[in-house]
């Protein structure tokens, strides 16, 4: 087996390769369905604005009864780390057989590097979660989130005046629409595009994001109602126009549209305020494992929850 | 050594005595005249006459034939040699024209160049008779005094006026057969500008290029395309993408 003793920190600009794979290569991130900051630190300042009119030309400066409204919104991150430990022994063989696998192989030519990248794809996987459900009550009231290491986008719209929301009861169900009440997928996108506001209404860059497994119900909504699967595929990418975005970690049950620059995910991954940490124990303790320790800043933001519609299962 | 010498000796070395009299040797040559370089031409004859031989007399005595030309005697007669032997008699003009012959100008000649001239041409003619032949020629081709200042200013005159002509009728030619020479002051008034564009172009540039100052500035990182990429694709190429 090979000499896979390692003992390294790296802090700053050096960490960022360690760091950067765990956070960047989420799904949302990767596929560009958030605006992402990269270089927060600890706090982002987030405008929008409103209002605004235009009026006859005169002599007389005059501010007009609805004026425009500069404001602002504060995007700010959480001190997260990663503690994980793994048994050198599996995973040092992985390397090994990786490596064996000839020129090809895409496998990093340091166990550091193989380790890094090993903890990098199960952190990805809890950052997208988070990002969309981190402390989100998937029942409105007395459920249990499933992450909780930061806010997620659905949280902070949960958590703001959902102006533009509509409360649902019972799970997601891919029932053909029929008294308006029901739990039919395809009812629910109808009360969706009902709830949404007019600045969003129609505009091409409005998204309609849901879980993977609503669109499956949405999926075969749309196959057993035009009875052709074939067709579905290609017609369950847009509803009414708008485009189906579908993240990973999105929440079940719940529907959200959007535009993409009104909700926001920030970190401090390009900042030399990071840290990442790979250790082994085998000389220190004589465990036969490595731990790998990260240090990183993240949370979300929407930008302005008047400009999003949602609907959501409570119960 | 010279020839006698060398003769002398192998006289001695025979037992033979010889002696060898350059003034017998001169005595045989006739007639002799001096170019206009000094050198001295002898002839066996009495006179450079046609036909005659003409040679000249080295270091040795050896008897060396003139080589074919023109030669110029002092007084400014020509004499003419071809194979050895005068074609053209110093006395005759090189123009054997006698058009041009008729006009020949009025020379001075004074009864010390005649009486010279006959004791070096015709040595037995006599001293009485040769003094009286020069005195009847000096009187026959002496000029008159008058003429001869008058000629002499005639002379200057016309120098003085082929001087001024000369650099006219050049100045004619060149303006006639080379074109208009560019006009100095132009081409300067050209060169000034052009250096004064130089030096205004130069004074608005920096002395030096200051001090150089290398910025850490870190490393461009591509956006790859991830959109495509599964979860290990991404994790792989976000790590290769910062551990450049």
């Amino acid at each position: 087996m090979a000499n896979a003793t390692v003992n390294t920190t790296y802090v700053g600009q050096l960490a960022t390769p360690f760091v950067a794979p765990a956070i960047l290569s989420a799904d949302s991130i990767a596929n560009g369905y958030v605006s992402v900051l990269e270089n927060v630190r600890h706090e982002a300042v987030l405008k929008k604005f409103s209002g605004g009119t235009i009026a006859d030309r005169s002599c007389t400066f005059t501010t007009p009864a609805t004026g425009m409204v500069l404001g602002d919104v504060t995007l700010t991150t959480k001190q997260l780390q990663v503690n994980e430990q793994i048994c050198n022994k599996d995973l040092a063989q992985d390397w090994a057989a990786a490596q064996m696998r000839g020129a090809d192989a895409s496998a990093p030519n340091a166990y550091a590097n193989f380790i890094s990248q090993y903890v990098s794809r199960i952190v990805a996987k809890d950052v997208e979660l988070n990002m969309w459900q981190g402390n989100y009550d998937p029942l409105g009231a007395g459920g249990t989130p499933s992450v909780t290491s930061f806010n997620g986008l659905m949280n902070l719209y949960a958590a703001s005046s959902e102006t533009n929301n509509t409360d649902v009861a019972g799970a997601f169900t891919a029932l053909s629409p029929s008294s308006g009440t029901d739990t039919g997928i395809a009812t629910h996108l109808i009360q969706l595009i009902a709830n949404m506001p007019s600045d969003i209404e129609g505009d091409p860059d409005t998204k309609i994001f849901m879980s993977r497994k609503t669109f499956s119900l949405y999926y075969r909504y749309l196959a057993s109602d035009n009875n052709n699967p074939v067709l579905a595929q290609e017609v369950a990418k847009f509803y009414l126009g708008y485009e189906v975005i579908v993240p990973a970690g999105f929440p079940d049950d719940c529907l959200l549209a959007t535009k993409i620059d009104n909700i926001y995910f920030g970190t401090n991954v390009l900042t030399d305020m990071i840290e990442a940490r790979i250790l082994d124990l085998t000389a220190v303790t004589g465990d036969a494992v490595t731990r790998v320790a990260m240090m990183f800043d993240a949370g979300c933001q929407i930008v302005d929850e008047a400009s999003a519609a949602a609907v959501q299962r409570t119960s | 050594m010279t020839l006698s010498d060398r003769i002398n000796d192998l006289f001695q070395k025979f037992n033979v005595s010889l002696k060898v009299s350059e003034s017998d040797v001169a005595k045989e040559t006739l007639a002799e005249l001096t170019l206009d370089n000094g050198t001295v031409i002898y002839t066996d004859a009495e006179a450079f006459s046609v036909g005659a031989d003409a040679y000249i007399i080295n270091e040795e005595g050896e008897r060396i034939p003139l080589p074919d030309g023109d030669y110029t005697i002092e007084g400014g007669s020509i004499i003419g040699i071809t194979d050895g032997k005068v074609s053209t008699s110093p006395a005759a003009p090189a123009d054997t024209d006698l058009e041009t012959n008729t006009n020949m100008e009025k020379v001075e000649m004074n009864e010390e160049q005649v009486l010279s001239m006959l004791n070096e041409r015709f040595p037995d003619l006599g001293a009485e008779v040769a003094s009286a032949i020069a005195a009847a020629v000096a009187e026959i081709y002496a000029q008159p005094e008058e003429e001869v200042v008058a000629e002499k200013d005639k002379e200057e005159e016309m120098y003085a006026e082929d001087k001024v002509q000369e650099p006219v009728a050049e100045a004619e030619e060149m303006s006639a057969e080379e074109p208009a020479q560019p006009d100095p002051i132009a081409e300067v008034m050209e060169q000034l500008k052009a250096v004064s564009a130089e030096l205004t172009e130069l004074k608005a540039q920096a002395a030096s290029d200051g001090v150089q100052r290398q910025v850490a500035t870190p490393a461009k990182v591509e956006p790859v395309d991830m959109s495509k990429l599964n979860l290990n694709e991404r994790v792989e190429a976000l790590f290769n993408q910062f551990n450049k």
